[in-house]
């Protein structure tokens, strides 16, 4: 009996591993991945799609053969969904998109409308024997003939859909930094409320965000700053006057309008401000950063094959004034906000793409990183004390050439300046990674 | 099926203002060899811009990309997971994208 079972097992863990040789050997991958249908007057609907992959990458058109085998077939797909100690099947309804002479280029899986996907399940779409055939060469050829396969699904593509799809939705981010003063750390935390979905047109969000010293004593060697925020906010696409009818689309710019209330406090509550304004932040096409960002430098001054992201700038007005203050004689560059204080705003943003897959094996690491240099630099004039404020940051980030899906970025900045509310100088070279989730 | 050209123009119009190239000669015409731009990154990047300045430019490019599609008459699977993991690597295969993601509305 126990020789049966593990003959059994030989048997099973030998046509697993001669179904993955096999799918190596294929020229094409299968891909599902959580997506969104979208149908006029209607919310997007969550569905799973199954493509295949070329060797680039690249999803390959008109593909499935959907004259043979049972490709269209709900029974021919099991969507099973499993978190700790259970394992529940979500019925599916499949349908095909992108046909062309009989071949398909992806699945749709639907499921109940009144399903609900959680981000706490993992789930993996299970495909039958026999389903699929694919264009290969000019023939249909068999992908699975035999052989059920699974794909897993990635939950991260589920969790961005739900922040377009559903009105409240969190994006988070933490920073760890060491450097001068000890450990440092900046958090982001997101939610927001869509009142009129469908258009956009207005919405609602709550923001919290910090960049402190885990060591109160050690808070002036940071940015030392907690903020509160609570904003309404419209994007919008404008063009210069003047610009010809047939370059619209062609030359417009977007812009993003908000107006907020704020909270602005040191990390240890002792001197906070409250902020009522409004910001434009907009999206530049300058001839500078077009031809800086032309060239990869370290890839030898190759041309670039990729489109970077535009410098962004945003400029606002806030009027200040003071919630709390403790009056200590160290906070001497702290801004008397008792009276109530004007203040007008800028912060340009650009990523500089430095190189692309770059070998650095001469420093003996073994990974093609990409590098791109951030630029972050900040301004305020405050009219009452008639002072101008500003803080800069300069980072050189390195992303080590990775397939997995958490991104890590190896980082080396110099920030300097004054944050609000205490304003004190700030001067720190902080080298340390940084996790995206 | 949305028509090739016409979802490469819907990608290019889009994208356009978010980008240090020029993707448009003008409202009907992309920039030649437009199609081979590598956009793998460029949504992920925007996106830690969002989250960084509190801004929504990926809802706005996806709900502008759906929306081009919608008023050429067609519904379109596309989500923002698959533009910020990456998962058009390429501005051609964006396009290719919503083509092929793209039915007649009923």
């Amino acid at each position: 009996m126990r020789r049966c079972t593990a003959v059994k097992t030989f048997i099973s863990l030998s046509c697993l591993v001669c179904f993955a040789l096999t799918l190596c050997a294929a020229p094409f991958q299968p891909r599902a991945t959580f997506s969104l249908e979208h149908r006029k007057a209607r919310p997007p609907q969550h569905v799973i799609q199954l493509e295949f992959l070329d060797a680039e990458g690249e999803p390959v058109e008109a593909v499935i053969r959907l004259g043979e085998g049972t490709p269209l077939e709900p029974q021919s797909y099991e969507l099973r969904a499993r978190t700790d100690g259970s394992d529940s099947a979500v019925p599916v309804t499949v349908h095909a998109t992108g046909v062309e002479q009989g071949y398909a280029s992806r699945l749709i899986f639907r499921v109940d409308p009144a399903h609900i996907f959680s981000t706490t399940n993992q789930y993996v779409l299970h495909v039958r024997a026999g389903t699929l055939f694919l264009k290969e060469g000019g023939q249909t050829v068999s992908f699975n003939t035999g052989r059920d396969f699974d794909v897993a699904l990635d939950n991260d593509r589920l969790a961005l859909d739900q922040t377009f799809a559903y009105p409240k939705s969190v994006q988070n981010k933490l920073e760890l930094l060491g450097g001068t003063g000890g450990g440092n750390a900046s958090f982001r935390y997101a939610r927001r409320f869509d009142e009129v979905r469908a258009r956009n047109w207005l919405n609602a969000e709550l923001n919290l965000k910090g960049d402190f010293n885990f060591l109160s004593e050690n808070k002036e060697k940071y940015f030392n700053s907690l903020v509160g925020e609570l904003k309404l906010f419209t994007p919008f696409r404008w063009n210069f006057p003047g610009t010809p009818a047939n370059q619209r689309q062609a030359r417009a710019r977007f812009s993003e309008w908000d107006v907020h209330a704020r909270v602005d406090s040191d990390q240890t509550f002792e001197n906070a401000d409250k902020v009522i304004g409004t910001s434009l932040g907009t999206y530049l096409k300058d001839p500078i950063s077009r031809w800086l960002s032309s060239y990869h430098i370290l890839n030898g001054f190759s041309k670039a094959d990729e489109a970077s992201v535009s410098p962004l700038l945003v400029v606002g007005y806030d009027y200040v004034s003071e919630l709390k203050s403790d009056d200590d004689g160290d906070s001497v560059d702290k801004l008397d906000t008792h009276a109530g204080n004007h203040r007008a705003r800028a912060i340009l943003v650009w990523s500089w793409p430095l190189g692309r897959n770059v070998d650095i094996g001469f420093l003996g690491i073994n990974r093609r990183i990409d590098a791109d240099l951030l630029l972050e630099l900040q301004g305020i004039y405050d009219f009452r004390v008639d002072e101008f404020l500003d803080q800069s940051r300069v980072s050189l980030n390195f992303s080590p050439r990775t397939a997995s899906n958490l991104r890590i970025v190896y980082s080396l900045s110099w920030e300097r300046g004054k944050a609000a509310p205490t304003f004190n100088d700030v001067h720190a070279l902080l080298a340390g990674l940084k996790l995206n989730f | 099926m949305l028509k090739y050209e016409t979802a490469l123009l819907i990608v290019c119009r889009t994208i356009n203002p978010f980008v240090t190239f020029d993707l448009l000669i003008d409202d009907k015409t992309p920039k030649p060899d437009v199609e081979k731009i590598k956009i793998g990154d460029l949504f992920f990047n925007l996106s830690e811009q969002d989250k960084r300045f509190g801004h929504h430019v990926v809802d706005d490019i996806l709900r502008n990309l759906v929306d081009a599609c919608l008023d050429e008459g067609f519904n379109v699977v596309l989500g923002k997971g698959n533009l910020v993991k990456g998962d058009y690597p390429t501005i051609r295969a964006l396009a290719k994208a919503l083509r092929t993601g793209s039915t007649p509305a009923e």
